[in-house]
């Protein structure tokens, strides 16, 4: 039993984790290196912003709750990257051949389970050894070895939820064209549940000062925490209840795949629909573009997780900094009002350059780049079709986000013309940019759309750089500026002026894709 | 199907002096020369690494080249790009389409830039399907198609805005025995109303059949271009393109 658990989990965490590419291309020994590196970097920054955490407040004389928030961000952490694993834990596209090999339905949900624990458990080992290192000072090494325990037992509950809801959302992706866009509201619908929930909870327990009531709200709102938080203190209920809520939880989790794989993973037969040619409809060539790239973009879930969920947290930013009174009172808001309406402009640009997908756009064609290369199309068709895409997920949501800001702060006269002028400007720039970005460095050659989106990291990466360069320049400059207004404005215009030249030039651009 | 344009037996595709090296070494191909005219299905054919392919993709404006002109029913491929691939329709080998919208999409899409008005669509749509037998899948997202299925979505878009010349890499390869008759019977048809096909292949008994002329290239340089009967001599084709290949071996 052992042997076949091994091996499947050993095969899907080598594609999950693409250890499988790392190791085994011609330049495995620099890939590798870089791989690592990078996983190293991005954990060794968080780490450190973790620790520096803690440290504060243990310098607020807030060390007794040191145990609870450490274990609360692992716990959450463990629960984000459980549900982005989970997502392909039980709708997998290889299940036909695994399912033909002599494995029995439980071990095949078991392994898949323990691939999304051995994810969940890592995050939260490494997350839980931060903590212990700040706990080190304040607690005895018992209770750090027996919260270090307590994390990984825990890590089960966010692997099962994380598990549980990502198999939700692919499924419901699963049985659509609209697979990315069907995926990604579902997981927007989760959010929003979750954070009414959060809200509500933090109404009712906390109160107004957010720090101080932390030892009320997180384990109101996050009970596994607070079991971890409990057992370093050796606290019997807390752990009989990490113990049994844990393994509970993994067993249903697995139980319930195990009856369910085969109706997870099959074709959803209502999706085959019949159609005649007396169903086709002539439309302009440009309209017929953008339509196929737009259905191109709400396909892929990558895709769209990768370039517009900016957006989608410069909504929740603006309605959080607009609508809810918690943190700052009238007083504070008085007192930061000019700063927050001077940069305001360029914290919604911020988003904004966040947000291309023109950066990918070309290498998303991949194979099927034939078909745009042998029509009788110019190449400013092709890039202004992307474009018009980016522009109709960006600008919608600005604007939202900008009435939401205008209404909740009060802005009016000179400061809305430039909190709409100026990340206006950012939108018509980003997906100028992003297109340049990926004529010079496309990439084709890829079997799956995660590496024609990560991999294409020198454009995507390239293309948010500059575009976050040219945010924060400004936002520096204006805050030194004695007429920061003055200031947006000559910003809004370079943007502009960059912008033209980037579409001049894309129209005299010559495209060949091989 | 509807033919128009220039039909009679002029050159539709011209190749002068081609030549394409890749990463600064490797010559793909070397001062090819080979003309296509109307209403003749020509073939190309070659070992595998030969230069068809690299050929095929200049000529259709997929791919730059470095030296030469490709001209098709006038217009340089490489100054009047639009206007050559108005006229054109090109399949690849293994030819990927969009998995992510249906067949019906995916030919009102490449009916749509290639301007087929309603009725012509609507027509050509149902015909077509019925040869290639797709008319109950037109409404299945093409990313439940099989290969076969998708080849000959392929073919149907490719035929679909009447081109004048049809260019093809590996056409009959995973098409089942029905549809490989059917689109011999619709190149040989194509032809005879004066439009020209121009195409890469392996089974040469295929070629030795269906085409009027032949080019056949090794190592990026054409050994041998004509009529049929000029280049095969009296044998077949196959002892004449193995007798070329082995010649300065």
């Amino acid at each position: 039993m052992g042997n076949d658990i091994a091996a499947l989990m050993k095969i899907q965490l080598c594609e999950e984790l693409r250890l499988g590419a790392v190791f085994h291309r011609q330049s495995s020994n620099r890939d590798a290196l870089t791989y690592f590196a990078s996983v190293a970097l991005v954990a060794a920054l968080f780490g450190f912003l973790q620790y520096m955490f803690m440290d504060t407040l243990a310098q607020m004389g807030l060390a007794d709750q040191i145990p609870l928030i450490a274990a609360f961000i692992s716990v959450t952490a463990s629960l984000g990257f459980s549900f982005f694993r989970g997502t392909h834990a039980f709708v997998f596209d290889d299940y036909d051949f695994v399912m033909s090999m002599p494995v029995s339905s439980t071990h095949v949900a078991l392994s898949r389970f323990l691939s999304v624990y051995l994810v969940s458990a890592t995050i939260g080992l490494y997350l839980s050894l931060i903590g212990a290192l700040a706990m080190s000072g304040h607690y005895s090494m018992g209770s750090v070895f027996a919260f270090v325990a307590a994390t990984l037992l825990g890590s089960l509950i966010p692997a099962s939820i994380g598990a549980t809801l990502g198999t939700i959302v692919s499924r419901a992706g699963s049985t659509s064209s609209h697979k990315g866009a069907t995926s990604i509201v579902a997981l927007v619908a989760i959010v929003a549940v979750l954070a009414v929930l959060m809200n509500w909870i933090s109404g009712e327990v906390g109160g107004s000062d957010m720090i101080a009531s932390l030892g009320d709200v997180v384990p109101a709102s996050c009970p596994p925490a607070a079991w971890i938080a409990g057992w370093a203190a050796w606290d019997i209920q807390c752990i009989i209840l990490l113990i049994v809520a844990s393994l509970a939880s993994a067993t249903a989790v697995v139980l319930v795949a195990s009856r369910c794989l085969m109706s997870l993973n099959s074709r959803n037969a209502s999706t085959a629909r019949k159609a005649s040619a007396a169903e086709a409809r002539a439309s302009g060539r440009l309209f017929s573009l953008y339509r196929r790239d737009v259905r191109r973009y709400v396909s892929s879930r990558i895709y769209i997780t990768n370039t517009a969920v900016g957006m989608l947290l410069l909504v929740v930013l603006s309605y959080m900094i607009a609508f809810t009174d918690d943190g700052l009172d009238s007083s504070e808001l008085g007192q930061l009002m000019p700063l927050l309406t001077t940069s305001m402009p360029l914290f919604v640009s911020f988003f904004v350059a966040l947000s291309c997908t023109t950066s990918v756009s070309l290498s998303m064609e991949g194979d099927t780049r034939w078909i745009l290369g042998s029509s009788p199309l110019r190449p400013w068709d092709i890039f202004l079709s992307k474009i018009l895409v980016n522009i109709t997920i960006v600008i919608p949501l600005e604007l939202v986000s900008i009435a939401m800001l205008a209404t909740g702060l009060g802005i009016s006269g000179v400061d809305l013309v430039l909190l709409v002028v100026v990340p206006t400007s950012y939108a018509l720039f980003t997906p100028a940019l992003g297109m340049v970005m990926n004529i010079r460095y496309p990439r084709y050659y890829w079997s799956s759309e995660y590496y024609a989106v990560k991999g294409g990291s020198v454009s995507m990466l390239g293309s948010m750089g500059i575009g976050l360069a040219s945010v924060i320049v400004p936002l520096v400059v204006s805050g030194m500026s004695p007429v920061p207004d003055l200031t947006m404005g000559v910003t809004a215009t370079i943007i502009l002026i960059l912008a033209a030249v980037l579409y001049l030039h894309l129209r005299g651009t010559r495209l060949y894709f091989y | 199907m509807t033919m128009g344009g220039n039909r009679n037996n002029e050159s539709i595709l011209s190749i002068e002096n081609l030549s394409k090296t890749y990463g600064g070494d490797k010559k793909a191909v070397s001062n090819l020369s080979l003309n296509v005219r109307s209403g003749e299905i020509h073939a190309f054919i070659g070992r595998n690494g030969a230069g068809k392919t690299t050929t095929l993709r200049a000529v259709v404006g997929l791919m730059d080249f470095d030296e030469g002109e490709i001209t098709i029913d006038g217009h340089s491929i490489r100054n009047e790009p639009v206007q050559c691939k108005k006229v054109l329709a090109y399949i690849p080998d293994n030819p990927d389409l969009y998995d992510y919208i249906s067949g019906i999409q995916y030919l009102d899409f490449v009916c749509d830039i290639y301007g087929v008005s309603e009725t012509d669509r609507r027509e050509r749509i149902d015909r077509l399907s019925s040869v290639f037998g797709l008319q109950d899948d037109l409404g299945n997202l093409i990313g439940s198609y099989s290969h076969g299925m998708k080849q000959k979505l392929a073919i149907i878009g490719a035929l679909s805005h009447d081109p004048k010349l049809l260019i093809l890499d590996e056409p009959f390869v995973g098409l089942d025995p029905e549809s490989t008759h059917s689109l011999k019977m619709m190149m040989r048809e194509m032809c005879d109303s004066g439009c020209a096909v121009f195409f890469s292949t392996h089974v040469l008994d295929v070629a030795e059949r269906l085409c009027d002329t032949v080019s056949v290239i090794k190592s990026g340089r054409l050994v041998a271009s004509g009529g049929m009967d000029e280049v095969r001599g009296d044998s077949t084709l196959e002892d004449a393109f193995l007798e070329l290949m082995a010649d300065g071996q």
